[in-house]
């Protein structure tokens, strides 16, 4: 029973800490590198930054609002009555009355439901608000792995940021090793940083050979859509998934951004191609 | 959640960007090569569509002309 209580007890009163850090990886997914590897670690965290928000929550009530706030009656937070309440022990003390505190939960329920709402909210916002700094690259001190936050910078942006990705694989025989290139959809990572999969979009394969005078990369790239090139009609587009068993390296490489400067830049491009392939069917059709 | 500490999932592609990027490619006649080698222009880190669109077109132009032995380096142009 005191087991169960005391768990029941630590997890309400640790509800800033954990408040923080679901606020913290709110924003994006990225943010969830500057949590540690070990949860223990991070596990400290949540008990540092609870302890200090119920000692701030504490200092203001008792020396502010329960005092000088008149409009509403604040009651002031009773640490006796607090602590014999965490400590199951209070109850079944040998040789004492029975503490009681139902009358005191009937009576403060309320005012104890909001400070542990208003507590969670503030903590959960102003990790939300450390998540958007890091995200913006006001805080990138607390990060570790800077590379991640590079390839997203991309996906946030209003203008066209495409990342090229060659991966060399594990895949060789003899001296020869294959080599994956495209355009990089999404990559998992695991919290040291290394790459767990990635996934390429139009992706094309080749060949590297080591040889003594260097690495020797192959002419020939081929497309491993077969339909590459062809209008696009399927609603899914192939794509290569390159998981870490396989990933010797990768190498990242951000194009240049696409600027559309309005509307008819894209109806421009669509006129091109209508044209282009147009011209390719009659060719065609000629042809036969 | 306070557990999944373990994982980054960073998703890089703007479904917007991958169709532009296709469209691009339908350009260049299927041949990624041409728009991998005009967006990575090493001399500036921007380009607007219009300008992407003539120098694929001109580079499309261009090795629809080359001798077919050349044909092949299209696709490894920035390898």
């Amino acid at each position: 029973m005191s087991i169960a209580w005391a768990t029941v007890v630590i997890v309400v009163l640790l509800l800033p800490g954990f408040a923080f850090f679901w606020g913290l990886y709110a924003p994006n997914q990225v943010t969830r590198e500057v949590s540690p590897a070990s949860p223990l670690a991070q596990l400290a965290g949540v008990v540092i930054i609870s302890f200090f928000v119920h000692a701030f929550a504490y200092l203001v009530i008792n020396t502010g609002l329960c005092v000088n706030f008149p409009p509403v009656a604040v009651p002031c937070v009773d640490f006796d009555e607090l602590s014999a309440l965490v400590r199951i022990d209070a109850f079944t003390l040998p040789g004492t009355a029975p503490a009681t505190f139902r009358a005191m939960l009937d009576l403060y329920i309320f005012w104890i439901l909001l400070y542990f709402l208003a507590a969670g909210g503030l903590t959960g916002l102003a990790g939300f608000g450390v998540g958007k700094l890091i995200e913006n690259g006001h805080l990138r001190g607390f990060t570790r792995h800077r590379y991640l936050f590079l390839l997203e910078k991309g996906r946030k942006s209003e203008e066209s940021e495409l990342v090229r990705a060659y991966v060399l694989s594990r895949t060789q025989n003899l001296n020869t090793v294959i080599f994956y290139d495209g355009i990089l959809q999404d990559f998992f990572a695991r919290a040291d940083g290394t790459i767990s999969y990635i996934v390429l979009h139009d992706a094309n394969t080749s060949a590297m050979e080591i040889t003594a005078s260097g690495p020797a990369h192959s002419k020939d790239s081929i497309p491993l859509d077969i339909e590459s090139g062809a209008p696009g009609v399927r609603g899914t587009k192939p794509f290569l998934v390159i998981t870490s068993e396989n990933i010797a390296n990768v190498y990242f490489e951000p194009l240049n951004t696409v600027r559309i400067e309005s509307e008819a830049d894209t109806e421009v491009l669509d006129k091109a191609i209508n044209e282009l392939e147009q011209s390719s069917d009659k060719t065609t059709s000629a042809s036969h | 959640m306070f557990f999944e500490t373990f994982r980054i999932n960073v998703r890089v592609l703007k479904e917007k960007d991958r169709i532009l990027y296709d469209k691009l490619v339908r350009l260049a006649g299927g041949d990624s090569g041409i728009v991998i080698k005009v967006l990575s222009n090493p001399h500036r880190s921007s380009v607007d569509l219009k300008t992407a669109i003539r120098e694929i077109e001109e580079l499309r132009n261009t090795r629809k002309h080359a001798p077919a032995s050349l044909a092949p380096q299209a696709a490894t142009a920035t390898v």
